[in-house]
């Protein structure tokens, strides 16, 4: 092997880097909360009694969890605008991505509802619980607690996944590597300096959905 | 006797081409063949390609059967592709050469070079509401580029600070300004014109120039009275507006006025 590291070379861009990684950040975190929000009214719709709700719901979670989020990417970037629709980069980033964290979200939400004891729900409604009342303080609570493990992969899962939106260039932080790539052609320490990145950004976020496991679930007896 | 000397001579003479070496034909030559030999590519358009009823078509095909019709003799097209166009010349297939040629002192060797004829640039293209003439004119336009690509580079460094959105590739730099997500698009003509052929309502004029690339027409070596009357040609073409017609006809952009010469 002859080839010679230069990752001094990387110190040039370091805005751009810097940029990359606060870019990534805020389109994950963006994604999740969004993500989440839409998971749950799905999730809520595609286990309701009526037809008009659920179908659709399902149907939205088996077309967007079928089919790859860049095609789910491009249609918002670039098919919308045919209907006259146009949105920036960044903003049909943010779209695409919380529509396809939406998806999954809802299925592992609706496991976790379903992991409740139907007698549990039961028991609320006997003791005079409105069903509202009922889904948000046994339901909600315990299926949450369920499913935390695999809602934090996903949020993991999807961060890795924003490098998908570079296509449409958004600068985040894979576009910031092969922009710098494309102009130095010191394609190794460019990815090596990102892969890092990934890295201590997904164990960050790991640390993080750990603490607030812990702050929600274990600190705070069950009820 | 007066038809047996004249048998005689025939296959004296018959045998003296048969034996000597190829040797490039010059003006002279050719026109007393009267018939020019001349290669073009089919695979590169809209330099040369096949159209529907498998005719050659093209910028090259055009300046092909111009030269025969000002040389005044018949034209015997040969298709010929980007690897054996040297070759064809150097082992006196063809007289002339005219493929979309870049020129570089490694051909200049082999084969001899004509004044350019038309060039292929590279540049800003986008509608006419936009009132962009050079690089310093761009504020907050949007040009979607081919990341890494010659384009790409050198409007990073005429215009450091313009809004430059990257894809991977032009297809998708293209789907941006087709689809209105980037105003201004920077690729080469040819691209930008064969978008406009298949979406007509595409408005790809040129706004500015990044880079050229002429195309010279190539001749064998030691056909000095060829080269200096293709020259002539090309210099008249530039001066009546013709080259510039066929470069607008088939690349999308007349030639620039500053159209340089060997």
């Amino acid at each position: 092997m002859n080839y010679n590291f230069r990752f001094e070379i990387l110190l040039r861009y370091q805005a751009e880097i810097l940029q990359g990684v606060l870019l990534t950040l805020q389109l994950s975190v963006l994604t999740m909360v969004f993500g989440l929000i839409i998971g749950l009214g799905v999730a809520i719709a595609a286990g309701s009694p009526s037809k008009w709700l659920s179908v659709p719901a399902r149907f939205y979670v088996e077309t967007i969890r079928n089919t790859p989020l860049l095609v789910q990417l491009f249609i918002v970037f670039f098919g919308l605008p045919s209907l006259g629709l146009r949105l920036s980069a960044d903003l049909a980033a943010v779209i695409a991505l919380s529509i396809n964290m939406g998806a999954y979200g809802a299925e592992i939400l609706r496991a976790g509802f379903e992991s409740v004891r139907r007698s549990q729900i039961e028991a609320g409604r006997s003791l005079g619980l409105t069903a509202a009342q009922t889904f948000r303080h046994v339901v909600l609570f315990q299926a949450t607690k369920a499913i935390y493990p695999a809602l934090a992969s996903q949020f993991v899962l999807i961060m890795l996944a924003t490098c998908v939106v570079s296509s449409i260039g958004v600068t985040e932080l894979f576009h910031q590597a092969a922009f710098i790539d494309s102009r130095t052609y010191r394609s190794f320490e460019a990815y090596t300096l990102i892969t890092l990145s990934y890295l201590i950004l997904t164990l960050a976020f790991r640390a993080l959905f750990s603490f607030i496991y812990w702050a929600v679930f274990v600190r705070r007896p069950a009820r | 006797m007066k038809h047996l000397t004249r048998l005689i001579f025939a296959v004296l003479l018959a045998g003296l081409f048969a034996v000597l070496p190829v040797k490039a034909a010059d003006l002279q030559q050719i026109i007393k063949n009267g018939v020019v030999r001349i290669g073009v590519p089919i695979d590169v358009p809209p330099f040369g390609s096949v159209d529907k009823n498998n005719e050659a078509v093209g910028l090259d095909v055009d300046m092909a059967k111009k030269i025969a019709e000002a040389l005044g003799v018949k034209l015997e097209l040969q298709q010929i592709t980007g690897a054996n166009r040297v070759p064809y010349l150097a082992t006196d297939k063809l007289d002339i050469v005219i493929a979309a040629m870049g020129a570089t002192p490694e051909r200049a060797l082999q084969i001899a070079f004509t004044s350019p004829y038309a060039a292929l640039s590279i540049g800003v293209f986008g509608p006419d509401s936009i009132a962009v003439t050079k690089p310093s004119d761009l504020t907050d336009q949007t040009i979607a580029v081919a990341r890494g690509t010659t384009q790409d580079l050198e409007l990073t460094k005429a215009a450091p600070n313009a809004k430059v959105i990257r894809f991977d590739d032009d297809a998708t730099a293209a789907a941006a300004f087709t689809s209105g997500q980037a105003q201004l698009l920077a690729t080469a003509d040819v691209v930008a014109k064969d978008m406009m052929d298949k979406d007509p309502k595409l408005q790809l004029k040129p706004k500015f120039i990044l880079q050229f690339s002429p195309c010279y027409i190539g001749i064998q070596q030691a056909s000095p009275e060829l080269l200096r009357w293709l020259d002539t040609y090309i210099h008249l073409g530039l001066l009546d507006g013709s080259l510039s017609a066929l470069s607008e006809k088939w690349i999308g952009t007349p030639l620039p006025a500053n159209f340089p010469s060997i």
